[in-house]
């Protein structure tokens, strides 16, 4: 039976990374634990690919230090790293069967016998579910059966740290989410290391432990998924992972991370961190947010620029003096056509005040 | 890094006390000097020290000794990889320098420097070649040990090797043909005598302008290449239309067309059009007994030249501009054609303003081609001379001038360089733009009447005109004396390749030294060729390392290197020490290296350049280091190209003829310069005879290596197949 005795932490410690005169990574230190998954989230060219082939040791870092478990592997080349990569492209090899392709790092770096690497190989696959499949050549799978033996190739060496970079975007969404929970389970079954490239918010949130959100070679922030998605520290944050609204309202009083603020008319009680002035910047998410025909307590008036039915939800677009708002309601029996006055209602203590920048 | 620096000092001390430091008379493989080790000739570098008082020989050994005891005694790894790289430097420096200090004849220069050589020394041998060796990789060693280049041994000990071999055979002889030319007659060497002769009205002269007597080699030369590279650009570009975008229905047969330059020696066009135009020509008396035309020698000059150069080059052009024309994307054709434009004007307004930069390109290479084209001139010039014939006589003629040739040499290298530099700066600036990866539906737009009926007319004449010129070949090498006796013969075939049997089998023909020497020499080179060019390629697509930029270019640059200067530059430089080479069948194994390796780094590059590199950083995080990627990974995917490169270069070493005729020996001879010596004696017969089985022993070859190397399946249906051709057209686009 496979088992992952070895997984280890990563520590990165004051990062850099140039492109000539372009930074990649700017000043990054992070720590991620043993056995823990992380993901590296956040918009194309923040750098997040960069960090994962730092790890991998694909890329070399321009100062500062890697360390993998307790060694300083800042200045080894990847292929002395005790790492694993599953590639966007799977980059499986063309010309060797699954079985060739999943042996391929036992044979170059394991000192291990044939019969052995067979049989390790074997239950790689076995385990990501493609027992019987060892003789096709890679052109031959789907392509979610050409992922799980990227996964398997990786996983075999028993890594200390796997990496994924994009593993699911060359997959249709269905199956995306069925691969993601698979990967999810062998990683929590092996107790394995592994940091995650996405750029999808979605997927992040499903897989993590821990989130690092990156923008511009820097982390924007990180914690789990449900600190980041409730407590956003920025603009940024609160749009790139909950699609939040953010408007300026008056805060009328404060007091031990809740405040009672003003927004059109209406009072909320929402949370803060940090401190707060006289005008802060809200984050609402778009299914706190209701619609009605007739004012209710604490509403304001608006009116409906667009809305979209999606079956499950009916998305609008709504304007307000307070400005545009994206509004998500589940109530799809009947709902309220382009045009159409409404009253806006935002649920009590849901929302965030963003921190003064 | 100890292991392997520890493996290559040894090697190095062995090399320097055990094996002959200087070239023994009797060649690298022979093992006579066994019996008298300590013979001045035969000693290695420390017996001579000690027994013959060369002192000089004494600093390479010293200084790998130096780093062997840094090594055993220095822990400190940086300290160690500074030392491997400075003493490796110092001494490829110190052999460097002492071999060229020192000539046959004693000091070259200051004489009386160097107190005991002034008996001289000769060329350098196998000891030293070890010494040099253990010393570069001391070099490579270092660098990697400091962490720089990756530190990964492989590659940077690659990339010493290569950057070496180029320098040496690729650099070395021409900054020596370019000493050559600035010599003066008394021994010294001047610019203004250079200047002088270098712009010479023997070289330039315009007199053939206004009718006052022949105009310079240059001047012929660089008419003759405007006048070929528009030619053949236009009748590729016919061709190309003809096979992409008509319906024609020999189009398939049209496309065979593209082989036959690759296999057909250079001067066996000029042959054929001998038998049908010149003075015994079939055409020739046809013509007289139905018009009573006179006979003339009209063909040899000029116009000779110019049609030979039309047949044997149109085939390239053809193949360079189907690439442009079908690379032009359909869909800008469905666009224009949806906006209301006709046949015509898509084309006028769309297709061949997008077609432009390729035929730029094609212009140009037909430009190159002709300016090194050496065969067809020698075969057809007549009086009309030519800088590549003119180089080639200037060596063999009557008065034997060396400088001369060197100054020409010059002349041509610079014309070619600067056609090179051009289409490199052009190709940099625009690019086809329409080659995407996107998979792009649609198909191409048909061309109207008028032009369809153009290319028809013209191309499909000069098919049959090229099919009929390639019968001539079949048909003359079985004629008893081409124009007096016209029976029929295998004479030819039995005077070359005639075998007698009795008592054992005996190669009686006068062709089979030649022939066999021949594909020797190409069975060594084509594979040694391939495996520099497709490194070279690896590096320049994998790897990045400092200097990548002027590395590509250099490698490049000896594309554009014609074969008479190749020739010319081999035997002035290893003509003498420190490397001497001429005579021996090494020089043209190595001259057929690196002039056919650019096409190999061409097609590596183009099929590198198709495999995703994310499949080597797979193998690298998967553990595998860069040469076991490169032999796992990388070569099992290259195989086409890898096909590609050895059938190119296999058959190139079989039909080149510019570089040869200088280098051959009597030793060595090669099939080609053969061929030319028959020419030369009128013997056409046999020549024709000789060209045929030439062709098809090429074809031949190129079947069994197909069987050999084989083509892996990647896939079940045979998508591949459609990228598998763009390397080897590019190929055929730098021949």
């Amino acid at each position: 039976m496979i088992t992952n005795k070895t997984s280890s932490s990563v520590r990165l410690s004051n990062v850099h990374k140039r492109y000539g005169d372009v930074v990649a990574i700017d000043n990054l230190s992070l720590e991620i634990q043993a056995g823990e998954l992380v993901t590296l989230l956040g918009p194309s060219g923040c750098g997040k690919t960069t960090m994962l082939r730092m790890i991998a040791g694909l890329e070399e870092a321009t100062s500062g230090d890697i360390f993998i478990g307790n060694q300083n592997v800042t200045h080894q080349a990847a292929s002395y790293r005790n790492v694993a990569m599953v590639f966007q492209s799977y980059a499986l090899f063309p010309h060797m069967t699954v079985l060739e392709n999943v042996c391929y790092g036992l044979s170059v770096s394991a000192n291990m016998r044939k019969a052995e690497q067979k049989r390790v190989a074997l239950q790689g696959l076995d385990m990501v579910g493609l027992a019987g499949y060892e003789s096709r050549l890679p052109s031959e799978l789907s392509g979610g059966q050409q992922q799980r033996v990227a996964v398997a190739r990786a996983v075999v060496l028993e890594p200390e740290v796997l990496l994924f970079d994009e593993p699911l975007s060359n997959l249709d969404a269905k199956l995306r989410r069925h691969v993601r929970s698979e990967i999810r389970q062998i990683q929590r079954d092996l107790g394995l290391t592994a940091v995650y490239v996405t750029h999808d918010q979605e997927e992040a949130m499903a897989v993590s432990d821990q989130i690092i959100v990156m923008r511009a070679g820097v982390i924007a922030q990180s914690g789990s998924p449900s600190d980041i998605y409730e407590k956003p520290n920025s603009e940024f944050i609160a749009d790139f992972i909950g699609d939040a609204n953010v408007v300026t309202c008056q805060v009328l009083s404060s007091n031990n991370g809740h405040a009672v603020v003003e927004l059109n008319g209406a009072q909320l009680s929402t949370q803060f961190t940090g401190s707060v002035s006289n005008e802060a910047r809200l984050a609402v998410h778009p299914h706190d947010v209701s619609l009605s025909e007739t004012p209710v307590e604490n509403s304001f008036p608006g009116e409906v620029l667009q809305a979209t039915y999606l079956g499950k939800h009916v998305e609008y677009d709504v304007r307000t003096d307070a400005g545009a708002l994206f509004v998500v309601d589940q109530q799809t029996d009947t709902y309220f056509q382009r045009g159409t006055s409404v009253h806006v209602r935002i649920s009590d203590g849901k929302s965030v005040l963003l921190p003064i920048q | 890094m100890n292991k392997t620096a520890f493996f290559w000092l040894i090697a190095g001390l062995a090399g320097a006390a055990l094996l002959p430091w200087y070239a023994t008379d009797d060649g690298f493989w022979s093992f006579t000097w066994l019996k008298t080790p300590a013979d001045v000739d035969h000693a290695s570098a420390v017996i001579q020290v000690l027994r013959h008082g060369r002192w000089w020989l004494l600093p390479p050994v010293v200084f790998l000794l130096v780093t062997l005891v840094s090594i055993a005694i220095v822990q400190h790894q940086q300290t160690n990889a500074k030392c491997l790289f400075a003493m490796g430097l110092l001494g490829l420096l110190w052999i460097v320098f002492q071999g060229f200090w020192i000539g046959r004849t004693g000091p070259e220069f200051l004489a009386g420097s160097f107190p005991g050589a002034a008996a001289g020394q000769s060329a350098l041998g196998v000891g030293a070649l070890l010494v040099s060796a253990s010393s570069l990789y001391l070099i490579t060693l270092g660098i990697s040990g400091l962490k720089r280049g990756g530190g990964d041994n492989f590659i940077v000990g690659l990339i010493g090797t290569i950057i070496l071999l180029v320098a040496l055979f690729v650099f070395f002889p021409i900054a020596h043909v370019l000493v050559r030319a600035f010599e003066l007659p008394d021994g010294g060497y001047g610019a203004t005598r250079f200047l002088s002769r270098y712009f010479s009205s023997d070289v330039w002269g315009v007199a053939c302008f206004y009718g006052a007597g022949y105009c310079g080699p240059a001047i012929n030369s660089l008419m003759l290449a405007v006048a070929t590279g528009a030619g053949t650009t236009l009748l590729g570009l016919s061709f190309a239309l003809v096979a992409t975008r008509t319906g024609f229905r020999f189009k398939r047969s049209l496309r065979l067309l593209t082989v036959l330059p690759i296999i057909t020696p250079p001067f066996v066009i000029g042959l054929a059009l001998i038998l049908l135009f010149g003075r015994t020509g079939v055409v020739t008396e046809w013509s007289h007994e139905l018009f009573d035309t006179e006979k003339t020698r009209w063909l040899y000059g000029f116009t000779g030249v110019y049609l030979s150069q039309l047949l044997s080059f149109t085939p390239i052009a053809f193949l360079v501009m189907i690439g442009v024309v079908e690379g032009v994307s359909p869909s800008m054709e469905e666009a224009s054609q949806t906006m209301n434009a006709n046949r015509w004007q898509t084309f006028r307004l769309v297709s061949l303003p997008l077609m432009r930069p390729g035929l730029a390109n094609a212009f140009l290479l037909g430009f190159i081609e002709s300016l090194a084209d050496f065969g067809n001139p020698l075969v057809l010039g007549g009086d009309f001379n030519v800088l590549s014939t003119e180089i080639y006589f200037a060596i063999v003629g009557a008065v034997a001038d060396t400088s001369r040739a060197a100054v020409l040499g010059m002349v041509l290298l610079t014309l070619t360089v600067i056609a090179f530099l051009i289409q490199r700066w052009w190709l940099g600036k625009k690019s086809y733009a329409t080659v995407t990866g996107k998979a792009d539906a649609g198909s191409h737009s048909g061309l109207n009447v008028g032009l369809r009926w153009v290319c028809y007319l013209t191309a499909i004449p000069w098919a049959l005109f090229t099919a009929v010129v390639y019968l001539m070949i079949i048909y003359g090498s079985f004629v008893k004396l081409w124009g007096y006796d016209n029976s029929f013969t295998f004479m030819h075939y039995l005077d070359a390749f005639g075998i007698r049997v009795d008592g054992g089998v005996k190669l009686v023909g006068s062709a089979w030294d030649s022939y066999i020497t021949t594909l020797e020499i190409a069975t060594i080179a084509a594979p040694l060729t391939a495996l520099v060019g497709l490194l070279t390629a690896y590096l320049l697509v994998r790897q990045s390392f400092a200097g990548k930029a002027v590395f590509e270019f250099s490698t490049m640059l000896s594309f554009a290197i014609p074969g008479t200067v190749v020739g010319v530059s081999y035997i002035l430089a290893f003509n003498v020490p420190p490397v001497e080479l001429t005579g021996t069948g090494l020089i043209l194994i190595i001259a057929f290296m690196f002039r056919n390796m650019p096409v190999g780094v061409r097609g590596g590059i183009a099929a590198m350049s198709q495999l995703d590199k994310s499949l080597d950083e797979a193998s690298t995080t998967l553990g595998a280091s860069s040469f076991t990627t490169l032999r796992r990974v990388i070569v099992p995917l290259l195989g086409p190209a890898i096909l590609a490169a050895l059938i190119y270069s296999f058959v190139r070493a079989i039909t080149s003829v510019s570089a040869v005729i200088f280098l051959v020996s009597a030793r060595h001879n090669m099939a080609t310069s053969f061929i030319v010596g028959r020419v030369e004696n009128g013997e056409f017969g046999i020549a024709i005879a000789y060209s045929a089985v030439l062709i098809l022993t090429m074809l031949a070859a190129i079947l069994i290596l197909q069987l050999l190397v084989g083509q892996r399946k990647l896939r079940r249906d045979n998508r591949v197949q459609q990228d598998v051709r763009r390397p080897t057209s590019d190929k055929a686009l730098s021949a």
